[in-house]
């Protein structure tokens, strides 16, 4: 079956010609396969090595105190406070203050509300002399208990989960997703 | 050997239809494909010549894990013992993607070794190869040069012993050495510029050429096609030769096989540990003594102070208490490894193995 050419080369003759294609294409296809199979399979753990960063958790879920929850009770106007919140950055813990907003829902209960603007993260300061929330940035606005009246901004601003304990007010701070009409937690 | 060529050419001039026909008409990777499986083996397919594909296979998976470690690691002296603990304790598969990249790069090393040897028992290296062996020796030393550069990053205590020995050997090299040491460190001092040095040599600097070279050695072989067993005559060969496809691909893909298996099986049970801090050598030191060189590093640094031996004997490591330490370590280091160790006696097999094979080389012609 094996034959030598005039320069040596070792081959099958010409007769097993389709036959010996045959079994090459398939072999070549078998290991094609095989290659894709363990390649896919080596690609796993570099995939869940690159995407740890978007399953972690990058922000304490503990709740902050804010204050006194009497303190809050007679509010007619929106009072800013900090809060500290522990942030873990890779390897890193910080601790940041982030700006929330103390103030009455439409039914008069005290809630607290995220300083960032729904549309794009701005930081919205609350105007005493027009009595609204205005963003800086794209002029959103909003009014005291939050809710949206104009602006680009598809929604109102974000209120954050609130609890009572010993007379304290904690909140839980948390990230929301901008441009969007619902309030989706991302963080 | 013509005829085969024309076999398979005609093979590919076939027209191709679906998608890989789309492909082909617009890359020719068929013809590509074709030119490099059915290249004609001089004596046919061999397990000797399974040593350069299997290199390529683990370089490779080199840099693409190194790729993703640097996704995570930050060359300074305050954060690089950080990142890479992060990396292999906090990440998802950090440990096994770091002890991948670790044990791919000893095993480089040995492979190349075996590479190398096998080039130069079977004598490839004499004309018309002459390029492709010169170009495979600075290979060689560029491979050495990634696995130094790599082996500080980590900022461990083992890390920075290691390197403090190496540079402190670069320093031996006549005229030019201190010169050469302070280069390579960034100053007198084994520091953050000594991390960010050895980072840029190792992620950028040495793989550029590691890619020219590659690439270049590949062409070599390409055009100087295989050299056949020892008594093959290189200009006139003699012998039977036999396609690269599909025995001699089988042969390389147990090679590939056999490292995939070794190489995960060590990650899964034997992962590589990153060790103390270096920023705790102002704190005395228990773990100096174990601290345990790569052979590689050895072997260069007993090449090195047997070639330039006794220049630099008062030579420091640097000054201040790492330094001093590292002094003594590395004292105890030449009596315990360059004096008795096996390695010292593995080396001087090696060179006796070296000078035989040359000398069988010498009479068989």
């Amino acid at each position: 079956m094996y034959a030598e050419n005039s320069e040596g080369v070792t081959q099958k003759s010409a007769s097993a010609g389709p036959s010996l294609q045959n079994r090459r294409s398939f072999l070549g296809a078998l290991l094609a396969v095989g290659s894709v199979f363990v390649g896919t399979l080596l690609s796993v753990p570099l995939i869940r090595f690159a995407l740890f960063p978007l399953i972690r958790q990058t922000t304490d879920t503990k709740k902050s105190p804010v204050g006194s929850l009497s303190e809050f009770s007679s509010l007619s106007e929106p009072a800013m406070r900090t809060i500290q919140i522990e942030q873990i950055d890779g390897w890193r813990k910080t601790i940041s203050e982030k700006a929330v907003y103390i103030t009455k829902d439409r039914q008069g209960q005290v809630c607290v509300l995220t300083s960032i603007c729904p549309h794009l993260g701005c930081t919205v300061p609350w105007s005493k002399e027009k009595k609204l929330f205005i963003c800086p940035c794209h002029g959103g606005t909003f009014s005291a208990d939050g809710s949206r009246i104009s602006g680009p901004s598809q929604r109102g601003m974000d209120t954050l989960e609130t609890t009572v304990q010993d007379g304290q007010l904690l909140v839980r701070f948390q990230y929301f997703r901008q441009l969007v009409s619902d309030k989706e937690i991302v963080g | 050997m013509q005829e085969i060529r024309k076999i398979e050419a005609n093979a590919s001039a076939a027209p191709k239809s679906g998608l890989w026909g789309w492909i082909d008409r617009r890359t020719a990777v068929d013809a590509a494909l074709r030119s490099a499986l059915y290249e004609p083996i001089l004596g046919g397919a061999r397990f000797a010549y399974v040593f350069g594909s299997g290199l390529l296979f683990i370089f490779i998976p080199q840099v693409i894990t190194g790729v993703f470690l640097a996704l995570y690691y930050i060359p300074s002296a305050d954060h690089a013992h950080t990142t890479v603990s992060y990396i292999t304790k906090a990440v998802t598969a950090g440990s096994f993607l770091r002890s991948l990249h670790a044990y791919g790069a000893s095993a480089m090393i040995i492979v190349l070794l075996l590479h190398l040897s096998q080039t130069y028992i079977y004598g490839a290296y004499k004309g018309p190869r002459e390029l492709l062996w010169v170009s495979g020796c600075v290979l060689f030393a560029l491979v050495l040069g990634m696995a130094f550069t790599g082996y500080l990053l980590p900022w461990d205590q083992r890390a920075y012993f290691a390197t403090a020995v190496g540079t402190n050997a670069a320093s031996e090299v006549p005229l030019i050495g201190e010169t050469l040491m302070r280069m390579m460190r960034g100053g007198t001092e084994m520091g953050t510029l000594t991390i960010s040095r050895f980072f840029v040599a190792h992620v950028f600097f040495i793989p550029a050429c590691v890619f020219v070279l590659v690439a270049a050695h590949i062409l070599l072989f390409r055009k100087a096609g295989p050299a056949g067993p020892p008594d093959e005559d290189p200009y006139k060969p003699k012998k039977k030769a036999e396609l690269f496809y599909p025995r001699q691909v089988l042969m390389d893909l147990s090679l590939t096989a056999l490292l995939i298996i070794g190489l995960g099986g060590a990650v899964l049970f034997c992962s590589n540990e990153v060790g103390p801090s270096s920023e705790s050598c102002g704190r005395p030191i228990h773990s100096a003594p174990g601290v345990v060189l790569p052979a590689h590093f050895s072997m260069a640094e007993i090449l090195a102070r047997s070639c330039f031996r006794g220049r630099h004997s008062d030579n420091p490591y640097g000054s201040g208490n790492c330094g001093r330490r590292a002094s003594v370590f590395r004292s105890q280091h030449r009596t315990a490894a360059m004096e008795t160790s096996c390695r010292y006696w593995s080396l001087r097999i090696c060179i006796a193995g070296t000078r035989g094979t040359r000398t069988a080389q010498r009479v068989s012609r």
